[in-house]
């Protein structure tokens, strides 16, 4: 037995109080109905003598206290919706699930109200003082605590539309596993929604616990959406141009295509290059990188785009602004600075210039305030190659990072050493600015042939990029899954702008928006006790009979 | 049943009699064992002896005697000279006293109506049989509505003084027989017709008919909701029509029960009241005609009283 609607000790309290009242209403001075007789004379025998007016009177009805008393106390259990609990002492987490895919429309309906509905449902039957609503949307919060009125729940949904972000269910399911039940007889999970609950969250739940899915409409596969927003170097070698790379789901059934604007300006959106399964790709070469703002937006041929949900139908980017790295090249020996200047002339990102002053790189000689490569001889530097990076970064950190970043996993030290007749080191130095320091005897074609090796042109001008901290492309934003330049972050934030000066990309995982049901199959919610008899209506009827009774009694005089 | 804030009102014109009703009372008769002397002359035997037909006696002549009345035969075998006695005829002067309390009128359907017809059957009777009628309705004080008077073409005169009642007060027999007993009336049948709901209860009543000197009828006015009020359940604020007095009573099974025993008690002592002064007691249901439970007193069509 439980009180879905009235805690323990407020029923008790309730039921004291009642009796209390009672009690006190049936020592007050009934206000007689007053009629007129032929004579008294009888009445004033059959009754006693009158006593004096007083504000109490002697306690004379017990039987009519006591059937009162239980009119009053089954009417106070039904209020409270004294209810057979399916399990005694079971503590029921009720988690619902506000994550973008929930905004999913549905005729006149959203799924995000109709698992508002299901929780409501369940709600009324659940004990008040062992259940509890969690929100899951962008983060998990508690919106009804155990022991709070079920009714304020109504209030605090109102208005809420789902977070446009993943789905929190899994993470809520885990922390409240991890929490522990307390004491109990363990935990009942409902979920009302429908994002996945992978089978490893599952095995994770303790022997006395378990999880429950909410049983809504089946699920509208609207599977609709941009999925992928991207972009990358350009397959042409152009500097100053990116390539962008768009994902959209579901858009291959004919019913939508993409369209583009940069800037506001309409952009051709190019052509397919892939397709899997409903998913197509598109590549679009060229595009100049000079920070627009790239959008895309899925359009329905006959009108609504995205099938319900609308969260998924536009994506943007901002565009790198990509401008060309201006190198002032001054005092380089002669033995090596027409190739220099000649690699440096060839690379489409490199902008000659004179004078430091004008120059983001200088080449060949220091220049106070600017990032320079500079040429030393053996004499001077220790290194073969020394590095000086950002005072921020550890020496290792950019040592290791600066072997692939300058592309110096590709000279081949091995025979440069041997030319030179010494061992080749590769150091790094803090420094207030970034500089690249190259022996000059390597430069030089009369002791190597390293100006005449593949690696030269590529160590130069990843030098000259890396000194002027040319920013790096992030090739594509497809959310969920793996970013390929930042591994540590494998599921980046959904559809929140990246606050990045360079992109801004709004995506929706497919995970979310989808309605995937994956995971192992869960157990629906029981019945049990649904419907209009439950045990407090039966409780009613029982309090109904009790007032009829009294009324019928007291009809016939039995009853004071 | 009592309509509450029903304001009491008289008799409506030809509410009491009707062809029927007298034609029915007419065959009634009321016959006195023996009448009080010095009556007039009429159909009931009187304790004079006069010149009536019946022998009752023999005296010895008086000088001044009616020589008729000597009996010669006596004379003749005895010598001596003696007067046969007759019984003298006279009339029952009958004494109606109605009870025009406020109890009587405030019934939605009062029980002052059939009290004043059982009174007025009754006169029709006396009249009808040269008996001389007086009309006395009482409350908390008597009042004259008709001294004695005789001759059957009275009857519709007494009805339509009866109708001519109008409510009164307060129910006080004591001061009502007091001021009866004060008129100096001439022996003869009093008929009490009321509810006899005096306040002081069946002791006022006893009391107050303790010093009558007549014979007496009672005819006590009743009603079934008298004894079972069904009416009654809850708490109620009973109010005395008369007195005003309140009584507050939660009604219970006990409490209606007991309201039984007291009634019961009452009636039982009108009774005995009845039996001690060798008196008539009709209990008229005013819910039911008059006329057949006024008959009811009369076996083979009389009552001696």
């Amino acid at each position: 037995m439980t009180f879905t609607a009235l805690s323990g000790t407020a029923l008790l309290g309730g039921l004291v109080a009642t009796a209390a009242v009672l009690y006190a209403l049936q020592r007050l001075r009934v206000r007689h109905e007053s009629r007129t007789v032929v004579t008294s004379l009888f009445w004033r025998e059959a009754t006693e003598e009158t006593r004096a007016r007083s504000l109490f009177e002697r306690f004379r009805h017990p039987l009519a206290y006591a059937m009162a008393l239980l009119c009053a106390g089954l009417m106070l259990l039904g209020v409270g919706r004294l209810d057979s609990e399916r399990e005694e002492g079971l503590r029921h987490v009720l988690l619902l699930d506000a994550s973008a895919g929930m905004a999913r429309a549905l005729g006149e309906t959203t799924r995000f109200e109709q698992a508002q509905a299901a929780l409501a449902a369940e709600l009324e039957q659940s004990p008040r003082d062992r259940t509890e609503v969690l929100w899951c949307g962008e983060h998990v919060r508690t919106i009804l605590a155990p022991g709070e009125d079920r009714a304020l729940l109504g209030p605090r949904l109102a208005g809420r539309t789902p977070d446009l972000a993943p789905g929190t269910l899994d993470r809520a399911l885990r922390s409240r596993a991890s929490m522990g039940g307390g004491e109990g007889a363990g935990r009942r999970f409902v979920l009302f929604g429908d994002a996945p609950v992978p089978p490893s969250t599952l095995a994770a739940l303790g022997a006395d616990e378990r999880v429950e899915r909410a049983a809504l409409d089946p699920p509208v596969d609207s599977g609709v959406g941009i999925t992928a927003l991207g972009v990358s170097e350009p397959a042409s070698g152009r500097w100053g141009v990116v390539d962008l790379f768009i994902e959209d789901r579901g858009g291959s059934r004919g019913f939508f295509d993409l369209a583009l604007t940069l800037d506001g300006e309409p952009f051709e959106r190019g052509g397919v290059i892939d397709t899997d399964g409903d998913r197509r790709s598109f590549r679009i070469s060229d595009v100049p990188a000079a920070g627009a703002l790239l959008e895309v937006r899925l359009n329905a041929a006959g009108g609504a785009a995205g099938a319900g949900l609308s969260a998924d139908d536009v994506a943007s980017i901002r565009l790198p602004s990509r401008p060309p790295i201006r190198v002032d090249v001054d005092g380089l020996a002669p033995a090596f600075g027409d190739a220099v200047r000649a690699v440096l002339t060839a690379d489409a990102a490199v902008e000659l210039v004179e004078g430091a002053g004008e120059a983001d790189v200088v080449v060949g000689g220091a220049a106070a305030g600017r990032p320079s490569l500079r040429f030393p001889s053996s004499a001077d530097q220790e290194e073969a190659i020394l590095i000086g990076h950002d005072r921020a970064v550890d020496s290792s950190a950019a040592l290791a990072s600066a072997v692939g970043e300058l592309g110096l996993d590709r000279v081949d030290a091995s025979a440069l050493a041997e030319s030179l007749g010494r061992p080749l080191a590769v150091g790094a130095l803090p420094s207030d600015r970034r500089s690249v320091a190259i022996w000059s005897e390597l430069m030089d074609p009369a002791r190597t042939s390293f100006l005449e090796s593949r690696a030269f042109p590529v160590l130069l001008g990843r030098s000259i990029r890396w000194l002027a901290q040319a920013p790096g492309l992030t090739p594509y934003r497809a959310i969920g899954r793996l970013e390929p330049t930042t591994l540590e972050r494998a599921r980046p934030p959904l559809a929140a702008m990246i606050t990045s000066d360079l992109e801004a990309a709004s995506l929706l995982d497919p995970t979310t928006t989808a309605p995937v049901t994956a995971g192992a199959p869960l157990a629906v919610p029981s019945p049990e006790g649904a419907g209009p008899w439950r045990l407090y209506t039966w409780v009613l009827l029982l309090a109904l009979a009790a007032l009829s009774a009294e009324w019928a009694l007291f009809q016939r005089g039995r009853m004071p | 049943m009592i309509e509450e804030g029903r304001d009491p009102a008289g008799l409506e014109s030809g509410q009491l009699f009707d062809a029927a009703f007298l034609a029915a009372a007419q065959r009634l008769r009321l016959v006195a064992r023996r009448v009080a002397p010095r009556g007039r002359f009429a159909d009931q035997r009187s304790k004079d002896r006069g010149s009536g037909l019946e022998f009752q006696d023999y005296r010895p002549y008086v000088a001044g005697d009616d020589l008729r009345a000597i009996d010669w035969t006596v004379y003749r075998r005895l010598g001596r000279v003696f007067l046969r006695l007759f019984e003298e005829h006279e009339d029952l002067p009958l004494y109606l006293l109605p009870d025009v309390s406020r109890s009587a009128w405030v019934e939605s359907e009062p029980r002052a109506v059939p009290g004043l017809q059982a009174c007025l059957a009754l006169a029709a009777v006396a009249l009808g049989q040269h008996d001389s009628v007086g009309v006395f309705p009482f409350a908390d004080d008597l009042t004259v509505l008709q001294r004695p008077t005789s001759g059957k073409n009275r009857v519709m005169e007494l009805a339509h003084r009866l109708e001519s009642v109008t409510p009164g007060g307060e129910t006080d027999l004591g001061t009502a027989l007091r001021r009866f007993r004060g008129l100096g009336l001439r022996e003869g049948l009093v008929v009490i017709v009321s509810d006899f709901f005096d306040p002081g209860g069946i002791e006022a009543v006893t009391e107050a008919l303790s010093g009558l000197r007549h014979r007496l009828l009672l005819v006590q006015l009743v009603r079934s909701s008298d004894r079972d009020p069904s009416w009654a359940r809850g708490d109620l604020r009973l109010v005395d029509c008369e007195s005003g007095d309140a009584q507050d009573v939660s009604v219970t099974p006990q409490v209606l029960d007991r309201y039984r025993a007291a009634y019961d008690r009452f009636a039982e002592g009108l009774a005995d009241l009845a039996r001690r002064r060798g008196a008539g007691l009709l209990a008229l249901d005013v819910e039911s005609d008059v006329i057949p439970q006024v008959a009811d007193l009369f076996e083979n069509g009389r009552r001696e009283v």
